[in-house]
């Protein structure tokens, strides 16, 4: 028992020696800090915002491209939507992306939440979505509101992205 | 003149960017110390060039826009009664504009209406912006390369040709400034930074930032004079994959990057100290060294920890203590500069100086804890020697309040009511020809900081520094907070949903027109500033 004791007693000073030495070392989180390559996109990109004035149009992103969608959640919860609901939007709310009949796949690849409290009105956490977007052509990122009342206004109950997958993208020097 | 000012205006301005890539900015190199300047007769004249300059922090390249080439910019050095004349010359170019989507043109921001807005529809929207780019220069592009200076902490005249901060310094401009420097602006650790409102943080972003150092009776305390100072500036780059601060509008975000862009771009943040990622600082077992730090970022509260080892502060935002402080750690906001002695412990290792986990209101929750350096304790033992008495700092005349205000600090980050954020003081967007308070020069002022916010707004005026009186609202269990109502401050925070009450005296030899504000820049740029005009003693009704 005496042994069984001592032998408990060194493995706790050990641990406690280890993480010791641990904080005394360079074992903190690296740098730079990054969010995996994402395009973070918020409420704020939702398609055709009345903001826009009717002069909106999507943005493109590359082929394998991480997506990342935030937005305000609790007590409104969001669903990702695919199928048919799940259609992209006309372009400055006039150009109907079917002339473009080329699709990118859109892949849910996970999801998670991070407090919010207190920041925005009728949110008390932020809902993330992140995708792989694959191919070349138009892909339609969206999301339905629902359960715990009626979303405000800056959570509607549809978000749509918009997105051009796969066109190369000019780099300016 | 700074060596070199020549060749980094036309390697930044006209070559291509890889042409001039410095290599001095790897992981794990010895904290660099930053080139100087000093004043010599009483004056010290200089030339600043803004100019974009490509070099690698870490291992990875990146493209900035720097003072004169250097990253953050040179340490001007002066006293008490000397004059600085510094020559700004702005030779910025475009940088980081996202090639993905057209840039919101005629979205209507915040605030504007069917009256006041832009235009809608593609066709009206055409020769607005046309108009926009020729006659007004207010497309994004353009305020993001317009800039000006504010030298942050120094009690000098905020008109004319001095600190005034209404300047606009457009590309290929220049602006001549002179600050005469007052016979009792305390000695401490101040700083320069651009402050034309709407692009202030896309500059500090870029680490557009440098240290001004008034030197007098704190450096003649015997202990400190005899140990080793180093000046370290924490700077805050947000950079999109081509390693260029996006030249975009910015939203705030939850996770490890704090912000995204419209239109959505990758980016990272990155902490450096000097312009280094994760530098090392050797110091002797039992070495005492003389830290002066200024936080630069646009936006990170830095937690400033130095593993195993307590800091022994000497001053806050350039004014010396009294007596030293002890202290496990020390809290910077942005904007905020602490000057300290740090005493290498007798055991040799490696100690993190980090920026602990800390939750100032951002969306999503606390930033995470991120390393910035490194203190290694290496050879020898060395006798090192922590002064208790300092100096007599400024006192607080001795006069009643002439007047006490109330300020009301709050935000909205939805979207709801246009593109990007708004932030208020007293429910109103800053406006450049507003006059939002009117106080007198030579009188002692209470102003009552209200933080409808859960958003910590670091509450910033020029000129005139102040001491804290009343904090309420500190989190439970939030033990960053310094209330010591002894502390002169030019940065002080407001609690989440808490208030603040400060003291301050303005100065009766200095008036003119100028700004308090939220040193979280975005914040600052997105309406958070109000114009406060100094008049005359026996001037104000």
């Amino acid at each position: 028992m005496r042994a069984a004791r001592s032998l408990a007693a060194g493995v706790m000073i050990a641990a406690l020696f280890t993480t010791t030495s641990a904080t005394a070392s360079d074992q903190l989180p690296g740098q730079p800090l990054d969010a995996g390559h994402a395009y973070i996109f918020t409420q704020q990109h939702r398609d055709n915002l009345y903001w826009w004035n009717d002069t909106w149009t999507p943005q493109t992103v590359p082929s394998g491209a991480h997506l990342q969608v935030q937005l305000p959640s609790d007590p409104v919860r969001w669903v990702p939507e695919r199928g048919g609901h799940c259609q992209p939007s006309p372009v400055a709310d006039l150009v109907p992306t079917w002339l473009v009949p080329l699709r990118a796949d859109v892949e849910l690849t996970g999801r998670t939440s991070l407090p919010n409290e207190g920041r925005m009105p009728e949110s008390s956490r932020i809902a993330v979505f992140d995708y792989r977007v694959d191919g070349v052509g138009i892909a339609a990122v969206c999301l339905r509101a629902e359960t715990g009342g009626e979303p405000g206004s800056h959570t509607p109950a549809d978000y749509v992205l918009t997105l051009v997958v796969g066109v190369p993208q000019i780099s300016l020097p | 003149m700074l060596k070199g000012t020549g060749l980094a205006v036309a390697g930044g301005f006209l070559l291509p960017k890889s042409a001039n890539v410095r290599a001095d900015a790897a992981t794990g190199e010895p904290l660099r110390d930053l080139p100087e300047v000093r004043s010599s007769g009483g004056v010290l004249d200089e030339q600043l060039d803004m100019v974009a300059r490509s070099m690698r922090v870490g291992d990875r390249p990146v493209t900035l826009d720097t003072y004169s080439g250097e990253f953050p910019g040179p340490i001007f050095r002066f006293r008490p009664g000397d004059q600085v004349r510094l020559l700004l010359r702005n030779r910025m170019r475009p940088m980081g504009i996202p090639a993905n989507k057209l840039p919101p043109m005629c979205a209507s921001h915040p605030g504007e209406d069917g009256s006041t807005g832009p235009p809608h529809g593609p066709v009206e929207c055409a020769p607005h912006v046309a108009g926009q780019v020729a006659a007004a220069g207010e497309t994004l592009p353009q305020t993001m390369l317009a800039t000006n200076i504010h030298t942050h902490g120094l009690q000098v005249s905020p008109e004319g040709n001095a600190d005034n901060v209404f300047v606009r310094i457009d590309p290929l401009g220049q602006h001549q400034y002179v600050y005469d420097i007052p016979d009792d602006q305390p000695a401490g650790l101040h700083w320069y930074h651009p402050h034309f409102h709407g692009s202030t943080s896309h500059q500090g972003w870029a680490g557009l930032s440098g240290p001004l150092i008034v030197e007098g009776d704190i450096d003649e305390v015997p202990e400190l004079a005899e140990m080793r100072e180093r000046t370290i500036v924490i700077n805050e780059l947000w950079l999109d994959e081509n390693g260029e601060v996006p030249t975009a509008l910015v939203v705030p975000t939850g996770g490890p990057v704090p912000f995204s862009s419209i239109p959505a771009v990758p980016t990272t943040t990155t902490f450096t100290l000097n312009g280094q990622l994760l530098p090392e600082v050797r110091m002797r077992p039992g070495e005492t060294q003389r830290w002066r730090m200024l936080n630069a970022s646009p936006h990170r509260a830095i937690w400033l920890h130095v593993d195993g080892h307590p800091l022994h502060q000497v001053g806050v935002d350039g004014v010396p203590l009294a007596r030293t402080r002890r202290v496990p750690a020390t809290m910077l906001s942005a904007g905020n500069r602490v000057e300290f002695v740090v005493r290498a412990g007798q055991r040799p290792g490696r100690y993190p100086i980090f920026a602990r986990e800390y939750d100032q209101g951002h969306p999503g929750g606390a930033r995470p804890t991120v390393q910035l350096g490194t203190l290694v304790v290496t050879g020898p033992p060395a006798p090192g020697q922590i002064p208790t008495t300092l100096v007599t700092p400024p006192r607080m005349p001795d006069r009643p309040v002439a007047r006490r205000r109330t300020l009301v600090f709050s935000g909205d980050i939805t979207g709801s009511d246009g593109i990007g954020v708004r932030f208020f003081i007293d429910g109103k967007l800053y406006d450049h020809h507003r006059i939002d308070q009117t106080v007198e020069a030579g009188t002692v002022e209470e102003w009552r900081l209200v933080n409808d916010d859960v958003f910590q707004h670091p509450f910033h005026i020029h000129v005139n520094p102040f001491q804290v009186t009343d904090v309420k609202g500190i989190p439970p269990g939030d033990t960053s907070w310094d209330t010591d109502p002894s502390i002169w401050w030019d940065v002080f925070r407001l609690p989440p949903k808490g208030e603040v009450t400060i003291r301050t005296y303005f100065r009766p030899d200095i008036t003119g027109k100028t700004v308090y504000h939220c040193h979280i820049l975005p914040h600052e740029d997105n309406g958070m500033m109000g114009n406060v005009l100094i008049s005359p003693p026996g001037e104000v009704s």
